[in-house]
């Protein structure tokens, strides 16, 4: 998990906001531990992680009772610092991609997430299951999507 | 922002964890899971006992003979709890592997689920059904008693309160977990796989 907190980092920012990522922090973590036993080594440990952090994400739905029974059987909470050295541009643009990836529909988030993490079409083809060519397609579009969403915030007054 | 400068943000160190808050993320958590699983193992434990020291009991006092022939019926009451302990016990020793998990492709597994809410939509309506029959059933079965002089007219009174309280509690349970969970879970399933595969095949 240490390892791999990265992944877990961005689908939880990528899904939530708020409060809400506690509880989905949550989910995902839960998610990943009951998976752990059905590990048989098919699939690359990254794959495996990414396959089952995205799977909670989609099928999360935030309701307050599942969110006051995490948080009281639990009680973690998503760290809330960061690694490096504070700098409030690259901040205020974080937060700015991450709200406009949580504008798109929840699967094209989960394919904007894996592509922003560096993984090649092939990869994110063996994560969500289609062809690497209909990861292209979909890629292209959600990318000018996100850009145009971002483009408009910018213009957006203060 | 452009891609380049996208992928620049992404990729910068303030987009991840510092090495501190990860070892301390991890800690916790696998202490909370340990804690989980052996509060889980002294549950099983104290249940275990307790079924034990009743059922010993039992088998004492009716097999020596200090009760009366009627109460062998204690017996066939007493799988109910033995059989739920013995299902958390399994449970225990082999948890459920989720069809969710990363073994096989998201659309592959959101297949899994959406089948896996198909059956358990069956049993519930199966149970629902077999609640619809019980109920003329057992308010034959009451009157009967009742006209054969079998019970009286207050413990006929009794009887409706208890059945009728019993059977609607548990119909309000399978309605309350189709409705609120099942469903809406099938909904949301379907809604991911045509947004899935409508679009990419």
């Amino acid at each position: 998990m240490r390892e791999h907190s990265a992944i877990l980092h961005h689908v939880v920012n990528g899904f939530a906001a708020g409060d809400d990522r506690n509880d989905m922090f949550q989910e995902v973590l839960l998610a990943v531990w009951k998976s752990i036993p059905a590990f048989r080594g098919q699939a690359r440990p990254t794959t495996y992680l990414y396959r089952v952090s995205h799977n909670a994400a989609l099928l999360w739905i935030r309701t307050e009772k599942n969110y006051r029974r995490r948080v009281e059987q639990f009680g973690a909470s998503v760290p809330n610092e960061f690694a490096g050295e504070p700098d409030s541009l690259t901040d205020e643009r974080l937060a700015k991609l991450y709200a406009a990836i949580r504008l798109l529909k929840p699967v094209d988030r989960s394919l904007m997430l894996l592509s922003l993490d560096g993984l090649s079409y092939r990869e994110m083809a063996e994560v969500l299951g289609f062809s690497e060519s209909n990861v292209g397609v979909k890629l292209n579009r959600i990318k000018t999507q996100l850009t145009q969403t971002l483009k408009g915030n910018e213009h957006e007054p203060e | 922002m452009n891609l380049n400068e996208l992928q620049n943000v992404w990729n910068s160190p303030r987009n991840n964890l510092p090495t501190e808050a990860q070892q301390r993320l991890a800690d916790k958590f696998t202490r909370q899971m340990i804690r989980r699983r052996r509060f889980q193992f002294f549950w099983l434990i104290n249940t275990f006992f307790w079924l034990t020291v009743i059922t010993v009991l039992a088998i004492r006092m009716i097999a020596v003979g200090q009760t009366t022939s009627q109460e062998w019926g204690l017996f066939p009451l007493l799988f109910v709890p033995w059989g739920f302990a013995v299902h958390f016990l399994r449970r225990y020793l082999k948890p459920v592997t989720p069809v969710t998990c990363g073994e096989t492709t998201i659309v592959d597994s959101l297949r899994a689920a959406l089948v896996a809410n198909r059956e358990t939509r069956s049993h519930l309506k199966l149970v629902g059904i077999l609640y619809a029959i019980m109920i003329p059933l057992l308010a034959v079965a009451m009157r009967q008693l009742y006209t054969v002089g079998k019970v009286s007219e207050r413990e006929l009174i009794s009887m409706v309160i208890f059945f009728g309280a019993v059977l609607l509690l548990g119909g309000a349970g399978i309605a309350a977990r189709y409705f609120a969970r099942v469903l809406p879970q099938k909904k949301q399933l379907d809604a991911l796989l045509t947004e899935l595969t409508g679009e990419a095949r």
